[in-house]
């Protein structure tokens, strides 16, 4: 007895769902792969670090010269940093005092909100950026006067972002002008 | 089926390439600052006039360097200083520390403190420029840093000496204006 064999042919129609199910599978690993290359989100927050100092001027004492009076190595949005200064006039005349900003790192000046006062009177309120230019304090101090400043600087809400990681070393110019003017 | 896995694994293959790098980051270049201001508010030290033999001012200034670079400092009088009156005014500067112009609260250094004794004519013949200009340094150190402050006390004395005293009568011999200089200069 002679036996015979067909051999089997896959249908059109499971040809066509092999091909389908290998793209899914492709698809699949593919996207799988990229998945795991990527870098995850971090749900961490980043602070920033923000510090101003004085430095001592001819007519103006300083306390503390040369040192950060404000300091924070971990500023968050909404969360100010608070620092005080005090200055006196050792001229033998009444002085005119204004202030300006050099900010040594130029990362936040747009964004960091300074607050200046003396005692309750605000002589500054704005970004650093606008400190660059010297703000003038109208109370004249007087001759071996001093004056507290308290200075305040903050992010604003939801700026955490932009400014996570950035760093501004900012030192306070103090500038004098006798009142009545130099002879 | 096959297809799409030869497809990844080629994908693969083509992520894969080897590659290196190398980075010089963080670069900034910043200038530093020379700065020296005093306490004097544009007032002078002394501008007397009518004095006799014997009569002294003892006026006090600070002097503070805000620069951020190490300096030299040197004290000079530029003007020219008429000798019927310089030669016979005793100039003495002394450092030390305080803040009143009156040097109500004057110390003086402990060691080393007198800058200058001589007459007023001899201290503008031989301080009267940076380059010979008279070099002084906060106490022990041989420069100025940021916040350095040195105050100086200044007494000018006419001498009891009657070559000063101007022939004829009328308004005496004058110094004529002068200005002292402190410099700094970066070492």
């Amino acid at each position: 007895m002679r036996s015979t064999s067909k051999p089997i042919r896959p249908s059109r129609r499971a040809d066509r769902l092999a091909k389908l199910s290998g793209l899914v599978a492709g698809l699949c690993l593919a996207g799988a792969a990229v998945s795991a290359w990527s870098v995850p989100p971090g749900g961490g927050l980043a602070g920033s670090e923000v510090s101003m100092l004085a430095n001592l001027t001819g007519e103006l004492e300083v306390s503390p010269a040369g040192k950060p009076f404000l300091r924070d190595g971990f500023l968050l949005p909404g969360d100010p940093a608070r620092g005080t200064l005090e200055i006196r006039n050792q001229t033998p005349k009444p002085l005119l005092v204004s202030l300006r900003a050099a900010a040594e790192t130029p990362d936040l000046v747009r964004l960091l909100q300074v607050e200046i006062r003396a005692g309750e009177r605000l002589v500054y309120r704005g970004t650093l950026a606008g400190l660059r230019r010297p703000v003038r304090d109208e109370q004249r101090l007087e001759v071996g006067a001093a004056r507290r400043l308290s200075v305040r600087a903050w992010l604003p809400e939801g700026s955490g972002e932009r400014s996570g990681n950035r760093a501004a070393e900012t030192t306070l110019e103090l500038l004098s002008a006798p009142v009545g003017g130099r002879p | 089926m096959l297809v799409s896995a030869v497809g990844s694994v080629a994908a693969f293959g083509t992520f894969s390439a080897f590659s290196s790098s190398t980075e010089n980051p963080g670069n900034n270049f910043d200038a530093g600052t020379v700065f020296i201001s005093d306490n004097d508010a544009g007032s002078a030290l002394y501008n007397v006039t009518n004095r006799k033999p014997g009569d002294f001012v003892e006026k006090c200034i600070k002097v503070t360097y805000g620069g951020s670079l190490a300096s030299d400092v040197k004290l000079y009088l530029p003007d020219a200083i008429n000798a019927q009156v310089g030669d016979y005014t005793n100039l003495t500067i002394t450092s030390g520390t305080g803040t009143t112009a009156a040097c109500t609260d004057f110390t003086a250094d402990a060691t080393n403190s007198t800058v200058f004794n001589g007459t007023l004519k001899g201290f503008s013949t031989a301080y009267n420029s940076y380059a010979n200009g008279l070099a002084d340094f906060p106490l022990a150190k041989t420069k100025w840093d940021t916040n350095d402050a040195v105050t100086y006390k200044y007494r000018v004395e006419l001498q009891d000496n009657n070559t000063a005293n101007k022939a004829g009568g009328g308004t005496g011999y004058q110094s004529g204006t002068h200005k002292y200089v402190w410099e700094a200069r970066n070492q």
